[in-house]
């Protein structure tokens, strides 16, 4: 199966209609940048699979690759349709149309270009991946992919993805192992119900183990009568027990209150009447206190007239003081003196102030000493008060103590009245009485619990025999489980390794074909051997080598890299044995690649089409394009054929068809 | 091993008609190419010739490659040597190769095996690792290797859940 023609109408590029008729053997695209030449692939891509890989993750600005399918520009297409035919081996015509709803007309396309029986998963879109090699990708799906990607690429590509059984038996074995671990908890748990139990059993036979041989009916009988509670179920007759209990001994304890509170405030008690007796004493000795504290107030007021009266009796003595002061302050005053003016001298100015101060002095001798007698009297007075406060203090103090001690005692005597505690024979027998209750009370609750917690051991026993009946099921599933895991493994792993022995077969067999593209490409001019390295068992590696084991991916230049990349897309295109379409699409394969480097392409791609497969390859370069058109071999007319590729601003791209001519057959013979 | 003979097999094998002028020299010619094979005994050789063996032919053809049109540009001046060249001379003959100046050459030398003569004559002949790739089924090696009654039951069942039963319930 070969490309016979492309027809389209309104795609990417294309205002008016483009129709582009395929060498059988070869064609070459020409056209500068931006004339459609990667259209005319496009195309071939949307008619084959209705999307364009290369831009199938791209998303800017909320728009996808779907948005930009069809012509954008202004100005409206006749139609929106991408129209390939192809041609069988038969010379039959196979029409494909596509319009921008990107469904084909065609629901057989994948039974036609595609061999069932060793297609990879996603067979169109890998047939695309594998016959199309376009700039951008030729790197990206080679030197620069990653060892186990490249594997991954290889493996499918040549029809060796897992296959249904392994599929299944993964997604088995992953739900075997989900059962597994719900098998392994349930295990658990049953395991740790055991645990509970037996201890709950332990705890419950210590509890038993006091246990009498008393008859439970007969002690249930006689508590419910004494409990009031005839008819009642146990745990009544229990809690009732138990709250009599707590009443007997809230009754036990109130009267030893009472008989102690009795005895310690007894009114006749020495301690009592020692208090009574101390009260009189400080009654009296606030009484004399009172008596000194009026006389003391009596003298105090007597010495204060009396200092009153002296000091009303001396007026000059204050213009005294002053006249002597002012004296001594201002000084004799140029030989007179500041006061009358009169001449003096300094010595008789200073005597003169000297008798002032005698004077001073016989008049204040008087009232200091009343002063004194004054002050005494009134600190007299201030500590008779005090001590009167003190005693006052101490008074109310006894007093209030042995109030509250008659109001206890009145208390302690009524509520003892209205028990009948009137005597200590009374008490004696009262508490006498309740502590042989609680006795027995005490002894027929004991009786039930025992018997409780030997029917609690019974219970326990039973639901222990039941849980390790659980724990043994449980176990015995956890095997089946393991048992059914360990079978799925084992069988995934044997179908795992029968894959990985026809993978590395057939990587093997492919291998002299990667390392013949890489030797005809010549990336590097010493390094002219590459080897390709397999490695891993579970996650497989595909890795390149060359020279002195270095990988090509960091020291080749980027045309090296390209030149490696199209060694390696070459001879895995060539390897496809599920693909029917025996056509090569390049879209300007020769970008970053030195002369030298695009004739070795020019000799492969050649070499390719003289095995019978159709190259179609798009190129900028036009002497390059003359190149193909003239190495490649043609027979006759319409073997080859060459389209150059233009853009008019306004009309969209156009394309120009002319077929190439075979060469002379016989130069040399003719020679 | 004898170069030429060896290269004139490889290359009546790939469908060119070939001339021999003498016993180291042979010309050749298909639908698309024309050129001539020149077998040297040593790279230095090569070097030293290639220049005059190539004018040479084109010379001897002037006329005929004349009115072959745009066949003339598609002749090939092939030049080989058994012997092992220096590191030196490994580079003259690279930069032989890339002069792309009237005709397209080729030059190697440590050809000891037709398999090296074959790789010297790649550019001139189709793709020679194209082999049919094995297309055993894997299904039949399983049946092999693990056992038929499994694999037939493995294939019959369809869902996972039900291979899990399956596994979880054999005896």
């Amino acid at each position: 199966m070969k490309l016979r023609s492309l027809y389209f109408d309104g795609f990417r590029g294309a205002l008016n209609p483009v129709n582009v008729e395929f060498g059988e053997a070869f064609t070459v695209i020409t056209g500068r940048n931006g004339s459609g030449k990667s259209t005319i692939v496009d195309a071939v891509e949307y008619a084959l699979t209705g999307t364009l890989e290369r831009f199938q993750f791209d998303t800017e600005k909320g728009e996808h690759i779907e948005d930009y399918l069809w012509w954008r520009g202004s100005g409206s297409p006749k139609r929106r349709v991408v129209n390939l035919v192809l041609v069988d081996e038969s010379g039959r015509d196979i029409s494909i149309s596509r319009g921008p709803d990107s469904t084909s007309d065609r629901e057989d396309l994948q039974r036609l270009l595609i061999d069932a029986s060793a297609a990879p998963d996603f067979a169109l879109p890998r047939l695309c991946q594998t016959a199309i090699i376009r700039d951008e990708s030729i790197t990206r799906l080679s030197t620069d992919m990653g060892e186990t990607d490249r594997f991954d690429f290889v493996n499918r590509i040549m029809g060796l993805s897992r296959f249904d059984i392994e599929n299944r038996l993964s997604a088995t074995s992953k739900r075997l192992r989900e059962i597994s671990t719900d098998r392994q908890t349930d295990y658990e748990r049953t395991k740790d119900e055991v645990s509970r139990i037996t201890s709950e059993l332990s705890q419950a036979r210590l509890a038993a183990s006091g246990t009498r041989g008393d008859d439970l009916t007969a002690v249930i009988a006689s508590l419910s009568e004494a409990l009031g509670q005839s008819g009642a179920n146990i745990n009544t007759i229990v809690n009732a027990g138990r709250n009599r209990i707590s009443t007997l001994r809230a009754e036990v304890d109130e009267a030893e209150r009472i008989a102690t509170g009795l005895r310690e405030i007894d009114p006749a008690l020495p301690s009592r009447v020692e208090l009574t007796r101390q009260m009189e004493l400080e009654r009296k000795r606030i009484a004399e206190i009172d008596e000194a504290l009026r006389s003391s107030e009596t003298k105090l007021s007597e010495l204060s007239r009396t200092l009153d009266s002296e000091r009303a009796k001396s007026p000059t003595t204050e213009a005294l003081a002053q006249l002597r002061e002012q004296g001594l302050r201002l000084g004799l005053q140029n030989g007179e003196c500041p006061l009358c003016g009169l001449p003096i001298g300094e010595q008789d100015f200073h005597a003169h102030l000297q008798q002032i101060e005698q004077r001073l002095d016989e008049l204040s001798s008087g009232i200091a000493s009343l002063t004194t007698d004054y002050i005494d009297a009134k600190s007299a007075r201030d500590r008779l008060r005090s001590e009167r406060d003190r005693l006052d203090q101490s008074y109310r103090d006894i007093s209030s103590r042995s109030e509250a001690a008659d109001s206890q005692f009145g208390k302690l005597k009524a509520r003892a009245s209205e028990l009948g505690l009137d005597s200590p024979q009374a008490f004696t027998n009262f508490t006498h009485a309740r502590r042989q209750q609680i006795q027995v009370l005490e002894n027929g609750l004991s009786v039930i619990q025992s018997s409780l917690a030997i029917e609690r051991v019974t219970d326990l026993e039973r639901q222990l025999t039941i849980a390790k009946e659980k724990v043994a099921l449980a176990d015995s599933e956890v095997s089946r489980v393991s048992k059914a895991e360990d079978a799925a493994k084992e069988t995934e792993a044997a179908i795992k390794r029968v894959t990985a022995e026809i993978v590395d077969e057939r990587l093997a067999d492919i291998s002299p074909l990667l390392s013949e593209m890489y030797f005809r490409l010549r990336p590097h001019s010493e390094w002219g051997e590459i080897q390709y390295l397999m490695r891993g068992d579970v996650r497989r590696f595909l890795s390149f080598n060359v020279g002195p084991d270095l990988n090509p991916r960091f020291v080749f230049s980027s045309g090296q890299r390209r030149a490696l990349g199209l060694a390696f897309l070459l001879a895995v295109h060539l390897s496809r044995q599920w693909c029917k379409l025996r056509t090569l699409l390049l879209d300007d394969p020769v970008q970053h690649i030195d002369d030298f480097r695009a004739m070795h392409l020019v000799e492969v791609l050649a070499a390719i089409e003289k095995t019978g497969h159709q190259v179609v390859c798009s190129i900028e370069d036009s002497a390059l394009a003359d190149l193909m058109c003239r190495r490649f071999q043609i027979r006759s007319a319409g073997d080859g054929a060459k389209v150059e590729m233009s853009f008019e601003n306004g009309k969209g791209i156009s394309a120009k068809q002319s077929y190439v001519v075979p060469l002379a057959t016989h130069t040399l013979l003719s020679a | 091993m004898n170069i030429a003979e060896e290269a004139r097999r490889v290359l009546e094998r790939a469908g060119y008609r070939i001339f021999s002028e003498d016993s180291n020299t042979l010309q050749l010619e298909d639908d698309t190419l024309i050129g001539f094979v020149t077998v040297c005994q040593s790279g230095e050789e090569i070097v030293n010739v290639w220049r005059e063996r190539q004018a040479t032919f084109l010379r001897k053809h002037a006329v005929s490659l004349r009115a072959s049109g745009m066949k003339s540009w598609n002749v090939y001046s092939v030049f080989l040597s058994a012997s092992s060249a220096y590191s030196q001379t490994k580079h003259q003959l690279l930069n032989i190769e890339e002069d792309f100046q009237s005709t397209r050459k080729i030059a190697q030398s440590n050809l000891l095996s037709s398999a090296d003569v074959v790789r010297a004559l790649l550019p001139l002949i189709p793709i020679q690792s194209l082999m049919l790739l094995r297309h055993d089924e894997p299904i039949s090696r399983l049946r092999a290797r693990i056992g038929d009654k499994i694999i037939t039951t493995l294939q019959n069942v369809k869902s996972a859940d039900e291979l899990t039963s399956l596994f979880l319930n054999m005896p």
